[in-house]
């Protein structure tokens, strides 16, 4: 799943840390998501997108060739 | 005191163990040097492990991060997921050389190591990759 949350955070200006502690998580969790190599829960996607005032599908894209085959 | 109850736990528990280690040693090897020497590394690197456990957690406390969130429980399931299945085929091979070993204390020994190594590499392998297979 692809994010676009380095470019929004570049947007509004805030760092990883700030980020983190504003989501109540830890910095790492914060690099791996920017990595694409993360996936998050669906309450911290939710808190993600509520920080850049936007809806969760509008920072977390969603890519038909990540869902299951047999979905 | 109640933000470093994993800490202390895990200080109490490692305190344990190393009591046990030297008992031990006093009581049934005290010659054995080689043995001595190993159980001081590990000594040292569990200390050292502990006492960074506590500089980290008083860093986070100083700057309101979490102990825990939902990506490092993940990688501690994963990881002990993994461990698990790579120490099941540890203790096949051991069951299969069981004859090779001179005593069971020795096979044991290396069982368990093996295992405690197995989860370490595991745990840092999933820290540092973030590679839960999701995509």
């Amino acid at each position: 799943m692809k994010n676009r949350m380095k470019e929004l955070r570049a947007r509004d200006n805030i760092t990883q840390e700030k980020l983190a502690n504003l989501v109540g998580v830890r910095r790492e969790t914060i690099v791996f998501l920017e990595k694409g190599k993360y996936n998050p829960s669906l309450t911290l996607a939710y808190s993600v997108a509520k920080v850049f005032n936007l809806a969760i599908e509008e920072v977390f894209i969603f890519d038909q060739s990540d869902a299951k085959p047999d979905i | 005191m109640k933000n470093y109850k994993k800490e202390i736990m895990v200080g109490l528990v490692f305190a344990i163990i190393v009591a046990g280690l030297f008992l031990w040693f006093i009581r049934y090897e005290p010659d054995a040097y080689l043995k001595i020497g190993i159980a001081l590394v590990t000594v040292l690197l569990g200390a050292y492990t502990f006492v960074r456990q506590i500089i980290t957690r008083k860093r986070d406390l100083r700057d309101g991060v979490p102990a825990e969130d939902e990506f490092t429980k993940r990688t501690k399931l994963y990881a002990g997921n993994r461990a698990f299945f790579f120490s099941m085929y540890l203790w096949f091979l051991i069951y299969l050389f069981h004859s090779s070993f001179t005593n069971q204390e020795e096979m044991l020994g290396l069982g368990i190591m093996g295992s405690a190594l197995i989860y370490g590499i595991s745990l840092w392998y999933y820290k540092t990759s973030g590679d839960f297979n999701e995509e």
